[in-house]
């Protein structure tokens, strides 16, 4: 193993613990901390207050914790993360799988449709929705950036699935009469369920900060709930009297996206580059 | 090349269609329509049934939407509830200041991702290759609004060195072209320079693994082996190899870019499409919001089209696959 490998492996590690501890955090919830995220403390003398022992992380403008803000904001912007990706992996693996199996006209049609899921901007869909119904709760939008984001994911497993089917064991399976069901779920699937987990790493990555900028201009997850977007944005009404409310949520939000970008780029097979195809 | 182009602009159209059916279904799939919303307190519900009806809303979705295709095909994109005048002005107006953003953007970004990522290509594996991975992961970590909260904090708020909304001073009459030039290039400073941050970065990763690539290649072995020097080797053989792949990069970019772009514009103020998209979408102006995110999605489409077409054209093989 040479310097560079050995070096890019514990960076993999480094950033598989970070994020578990964010992730640990966010699950235990801020009220574990005995800290509220919703609770005011005295306007009067806690209001806008930096950094201190009773608040690490500071207090905003309605003298609630920021350190209690930023834990709640870390569940519910990880909790859109992780259902949103759940939704585009299963419609990802399942499009991505008929299309690698279809015979070449259908192939082509699917791709087709997957090409221009690609070409669609997907901030700019989730705005035109929020623009004609208004706000959307978390699990609704969740879905929203699930059900516009499984272009990328379908196309990589189709070229994974058409590889593996032409592999030996496969075509010894298929010799043997095993029905195209199960010629997927043990056969296939096995060998494209790696690829499809390291894009559902690289899809996570892409899909945080599209939320954090949604619900930074205000079309994000409905009030009351406040995801690392809205903190953000609370942020933005005191630029120069209270940097703790812009540090703290900016520190988070960067370190989860960089770990989930290293630990998807680590766990990349050496030989390809998804993106660059 | 012509079939190729015929054959890439009518992809370019059904992909075109797809996009904005797509947001059109997506609009209307999910419950409640701009109406609903208004306040109940002020709007009777005889008034909103009828604003329905004026904005053709009371039909059904199978009618609605041939309609609203054939409206935009002859340009009629109909009233902007927020600005009551007609969207088709509001582009008019908005398009060309984004373009004044996102062109210098695009220009200077790609050309500092292809010199960094040429760059770090060459030497694989050093520390300074690794050291400006991480910067580039780094970057790109950030979304694009949080960078342009941290420059405008830092760089207008805090510094004073660049104003830090808006692109030329309000009421202000400029003198001369000069004059006019200096005050758009010291309100675009900072939109600018974030856009082109992010860009030359994702270009700089993407151009790395290019490099990397092309110098495993034969091609490379044989100029080596005339002699060629190493500048030489990248600077003609590997650049012209790694154009292609550039360009059709740029096409996957171009989705993500213009979302990003648009956000970045809200956070300066820039009086480009995309902060009118956000302010259109906070005030429900549906019409507006209609107009931009098609116009958006179509421009995304052409870009795609038109990287495909550079990728093919700079092809060392010219294998066009259209």
């Amino acid at each position: 193993m040479t310097q560079a490998s050995r070096a890019g492996r514990r960076t993999g590690i480094a950033a598989a613990v970070i994020l578990a501890i964010i992730v640990g955090i966010a699950l235990i919830g801020p009220t574990s901390f005995g800290r509220s995220a919703s609770d005011s403390g005295d306007l009067r003398t806690d209001r806008l207050s930096p950094p201190s022992a009773a608040h690490p992380f500071g207090t905003d403008a309605s003298s609630r914790d920021v350190m209690a803000r930023v834990v709640q904001g870390t569940r519910v912007s990880l909790g859109i993360a992780v259902l949103s990706v759940g939704i585009l992996f299963v419609i990802g693996v399942a499009w991505g799988g008929l299309s690698g199996l279809a015979p070449a006209a259908a192939d082509r049609w699917m791709m087709r449709l997957v090409d221009a899921l690609l070409a669609t901007p997907r901030l700019l869909i989730v705005l035109a929705v929020v623009a004609f119904t208004g706000r959307l709760a978390a699990p609704a939008l969740a879905l929203l950036l699930g059900l516009t984001g499984w272009a990328q994911m379908s196309r990589v497993v189709r070229a994974r699935v058409r590889e593996v089917r032409a592999s030996d064991h496969v075509v010894a399976a298929r010799a043997l009469g095993t029905p195209a069901l199960s010629l997927f779920l043990r056969h296939i699937l096995p060998e494209v369920a790696p690829t499809a987990f390291v894009m559902a790493i690289l899809a996570a990555a892409a899909i945080i900060p599209l939320e954090a900028s949604l619900s930074f201009i205000g079309a994000g997850v409905a009030p009351p709930t406040a995801s690392w977007g809205v903190l953000l944005r609370d942020a933005t009404d005191h630029p120069t009297d209270a940097w703790w409310l812009l540090l703290f949520p900016s520190v988070v939000i960067a370190t989860t996206v960089m770990c989930v970008n290293v630990l998807g780029e680590r766990l990349q097979p050496r030989d390809r580059n998804f993106l660059a195809r | 090349m012509l079939r190729f182009a015929a054959a890439r602009a009518r992809q370019t159209a059904i992909v075109a269609i797809i996009v904005t059916s797509l947001a059109f279904f997506l609009v209307h799939a999910a419950p409640g329509d701009p109406f609903s919303t208004i306040d109940t307190s002020v709007e009777s519900a005889a008034a909103r049934a009828e604003m329905r009806v004026r904005y053709g809303l009371d039909r059904p979705l199978y009618q609605q939407y041939p309609a609203m295709l054939m409206n935009f095909a002859r340009g009629e994109f109909g009233t902007s509830f927020s600005q009551s005048r007609p969207v088709s002005a509001v582009l008019a107006e908005v398009i060309p200041d984004t373009l004044l953003l996102m062109l210098p953007a695009l220009t200077f970004g790609v050309l500092l991702g292809v010199a960094l990522g040429t760059w770090q290509g060459a030497r694989a594996g050093s520390s300074a290759d690794r050291g400006w991975s991480t910067v580039t992961l780094g970057v790109l970590s950030v979304p694009e609004f949080l960078i342009a909260l941290i420059a405008a904090t830092l760089f207008a708020v805090r510094l004073g060195w660049f104003p830090a909304t808006g692109m030329l001073r309000i009421g202000a009459t400029h003198s001369s072209f000069a004059d006019l030039l200096g005050d758009y290039l010291h309100h675009a400073a900072l939109p600018v320079a974030t856009l082109t941050l992010t860009i030359a970065c994702a270009v700089a990763r993407f151009q790395r693994t290019a490099v990397i690539g092309a110098l495993s290649e034969e091609f490379v072995r044989t100029a080596r082996a005339k002699g060629a020097t190493d500048r030489r080797i990248i600077m003609t053989h590997v650049l012209r190899r790694t154009a292609a792949s550039l360009c059709a990069i740029l096409g996957l970019l171009f989705p993500a870019l213009i979302g990003g772009a648009a956000i970045v514009e809200d956070v300066f103020a820039w009086p480009g499409a995309g902060h009118t998209l956000v302010a259109a979408v906070s005030s429900r102006d549906y019409p507006l919001v209609i107009a931009l995110v098609t116009v958006g999605s179509i421009a995304v489409c052409v870009g795609s089209a038109l990287a495909d077409a550079a990728a093919a054209w700079v092809s060392p093989s010219g294998a066009v696959d259209a």
